[in-house]
């Protein structure tokens, strides 16, 4: 075995992966059936502790204020006490590998607060913990569809702009998204698509089509991601369809061409695939690009490709939970983050392209050109057809 | 406060007087717990069962079947199936591979204590770090295809990650200790003049096990296969990360439902269809145990 790689990797679990899988160690502990229980259990004390809300910013957000009130979320504000109550601590919840090492020390020694940070793995298993109420988180950082679907069941603080000193630094075309008109909940974090990873050593040439995955002589070589809306989505794609398709004869057809990319597969795995493309066990796998930059910095063979027919492209952003307990320095955290150096770290260490238009990061994969962008298409919520999804999934799984 | 009893003297005294109310009083603390964190949970999950799919997740208000009736078509009863295949065969494969190492065990003498430390001694570690030892060990380019290459055995590496391999051998591996432990402590109980009288009355080896041994380990064995059996019909890490999320199981489907399906009535639903079936069987299992035994007796 590679012993530098596998001692990487090891690293790699120990800081990241642990932490996001957690939540399935908690479970696995309770067992079958107990699934549901431990949900249900979080369910239950969430609904019966409820979080007392600090009192509200400055005058100056009034309107949204007002708004909250009149949802009965709140509680009424003791007279003339509109301050968020401090704290010295906070804590993150984010995606692994997806910040640079050293962002949360200097912002630790610059404010004197201690923050607590645990990653995930994908949005469902961080909404499933929001929607539970358990957590305690300050931050989390939702992709934009899931952001809709938070604010639409009112899980989200209203931002306090007014807070955010460098809201000037960001890319106008990352503000007023569609998926939070006004920035109402988000701050943009990062950006970035999903396409496909490669060894250039290994491949015959670079793939520059979904219908990689069909290509027999990749059998056993090939991963695509762990995720039912990337996995169908890329077959949708494949076939010239939106992403967000709900349409029963395009979603039918993609399962077709999935369950023939399944007997191909290796597995379905999501970021931990970086290790296996750089030991050579994977050659070819359905990845992010700025993943794709992390694994190419352990193995400069790894390269990356926007297949053809199009693919996803996605913005996550940073959000405030409504049952944050350190919401002033969650604001704090966030405009730490918005100012050009910081922006410039975090882009240059993950790989992703960064919505702040003073950042200079060196990520050259993170910018697709004019042409690659017209072919990629933004995840929506499926709404009523997730359903519909779910079991096309399931039908693929267990096909 | 001059003379009569203390205050403590006088409540022990209350209870010596009324042995049920101790016993009340002695079963609170656990029974109140048990109702809290088992019986809540599970009601309120039974309720769920029949309520609305929450569009974003959660539950919303109303009264329906569909989440039970869902669950009985072919697609789900084939990963039902399958589950029970798996966990019936990682409970087959842990007592044939955990009996001998309890027996031996048992007789270990005075390396019993050392050799029992070593059975549970995995879990100093959380499962999910040794699941994650288990991919170092059997991926492609990992420590025993290297070492199988190297000894010249097999040209190229053998494909042992992400195969159903794999996840047998991680179930297996995982629940092991719970079928080696009941059994060594019912084969540690085990009268050895009892052996003795066998082989004096002319019983070979072979009816020594099976008619003497065997029979008296049963509580053990029954004990451990129930362990192992329950957890394993639940389990879904080691098919997500050994597995390659290939192979769907149950416990994978319950998972999906709470988070990416955001369908809680319908996991809620297969937790409980699955939890009846686990109760159903073990029920039968017993049943048809003790009546072994009482026609043998």
């Amino acid at each position: 075995m590679d012993r530098k790689n596998a001692d990487a990797m090891f690293e790699d679990f120990l800081a990241g992966r642990l932490d996001r899988r957690s939540f399935v160690t908690r479970l696995l502990a309770l067992g079958a059936s107990a699934t549901t229980t431990a949900a249900l259990l979080e369910a239950c004390s969430g609904g019966t502790t409820e979080t007392p809300k600090p009192a509200d910013g400055g005058g100056g957000d009034g309107d949204e204020h007002a708004k909250a009130k009149g949802k009965g979320k709140h509680k009424a504000d003791g007279d003339g006490e509109n301050v968020l109550p401090e704290t010295k601590e906070l804590s993150i919840y984010n995606w692994s590998d997806y910040i640079a090492e050293d962002v949360v020390p200097e912002f630790e020694k610059e404010t004197g607060i201690k923050v607590t940070y645990n990653t995930y793995e994908s949005n469902e298993e961080m909404m499933a913990k929001l929607q539970v109420g358990a957590g305690g988180y300050d931050l989390v950082v939702p992709t934009g569809y899931i952001v809709t679907v938070l604010a639409a069941q009112d899980l989200l603080f209203p931002l306090r702009k007014k807070k955010l000193t460098n809201w000037a630094n960001l890319h106008p075309m990352f503000l007023n998204p569609s998926f939070d008109p006004d920035n109402k909940y988000s701050v943009p974090w990062l950006w970035g698509t999903t396409g496909i990873a490669y060894r250039a050593d290994k491949v015959k040439a670079p793939p520059d089509s979904w219908a990689v995955f069909h290509d027999t002589q990749y059998k056993n070589k090939m991963t695509q991601m762990d995720d039912q809306r990337d996995v169908i989505g890329s077959w949708l794609k494949f076939r010239g369809k939106s992403l967000n398709s709900t349409d029963k004869a395009e979603l039918d057809q993609a399962k077709a061409d999935a369950l023939q990319s399944k007997a191909l597969l290796k597995a379905y795995v999501s970021a931990p695939v970086k290790g296996q493309l750089v030991s050579g066990d994977v050659w070819i796998a359905q990845l992010w690009n700025g993943d794709t930059m992390q694994a190419k910095a352990e193995n400069e063979q790894i390269a990356y490709a926007l297949p053809k027919e199009g693919a996803g492209l996605w913005t996550d952003s940073l959000v405030i939970p409504k049952s944050a307990p350190n919401i002033r320095n969650a604001l704090a955290f966030m405009d730490f983050c918005m100012r050009p150096e910081i922006a410039t770290k975090i882009a240059d260490f993950t790989g992703y392209g960064s919505p702040n238009a003073k950042a200079t990061p060196e990520t050259p994969i993170a910018y697709p050109t004019d042409e690659e962008m017209k072919r990629l298409e933004i995840q929506k919520d499926l709404g009523e057809a997730l359903q519909i999804w779910d079991q096309i999934w399931t039908e693929i799984k267990a096909g | 406060m001059s003379g009569g009893p203390s205050v403590r003297q006088r409540v022990l005294g209350w209870f010596h007087e009324r042995p049920t109310a101790t016993a009340w009083a002695l079963l609170a603390p656990g029974g109140l717990f048990l109702l809290v964190f088992f019986v809540a949970p599970l009601v309120i999950m039974f309720g769920y069962s029949f309520m609305e799919r929450g569009l974003y997740g959660g539950v919303e208000a109303g009264f329906t079947l569909e989440h039970y009736a869902a669950f009985f078509q072919p697609l789900y009863l084939t990963i039902l199936l399958r589950t029970v295949v798996m966990a019936v065969s990682t409970t087959l494969i842990c007592l044939a591979l955990g009996y001998p190492v309890a027996y031996t065990i048992a007789r270990a003498g005075r390396f019993k204590n050392a050799l029992l430390f070593l059975v549970i001694l995995p879990f100093w570690t959380s499962f999910l770090v040794r699941t994650f030892a288990m991919i170092f060990l059997m991926r492609d380019s990992g420590l025993i295809n290297s070492l199988l290459v190297k000894a010249g055995l097999v040209e190229e590496g053998i494909t042992m990650l992400y195969t159903p391999f794999a996840v047998m051998a991680g179930l297996v591996y995982g629940f092991l200790p719970f079928m080696i432990l009941p059994i060594y402590s019912s084969l540690e109980k085990l009268d050895l003049t009892l052996l003795e009288a066998a082989e004096i009355l002319g019983a070979p080896p072979r009816a020594r096990f099976f008619r003497v041994v065997l029979p008296l380990s049963m509580p053990g064995v029954v004990a451990g296969s129930l362990l192992v059996f329950i957890p394993a019909l639940g389990s879904f890490l080691s098919s997500d990360l050994l597995g390659g999320a290939k192979q769907i199981l149950v416990g994978n489907l319950i998972q999906n439902q709470f988070t990416s399906a955001r369908n809680w009535p319908f996991g809620s639903a297969a937790s409980f269809v699955m939890m009846v079936l686990v109760v159903i069987a073990v029920g039968i299992y017993l049943r048809v145990r003790d009546a072994d035994e009482a026609r043998e007796a």
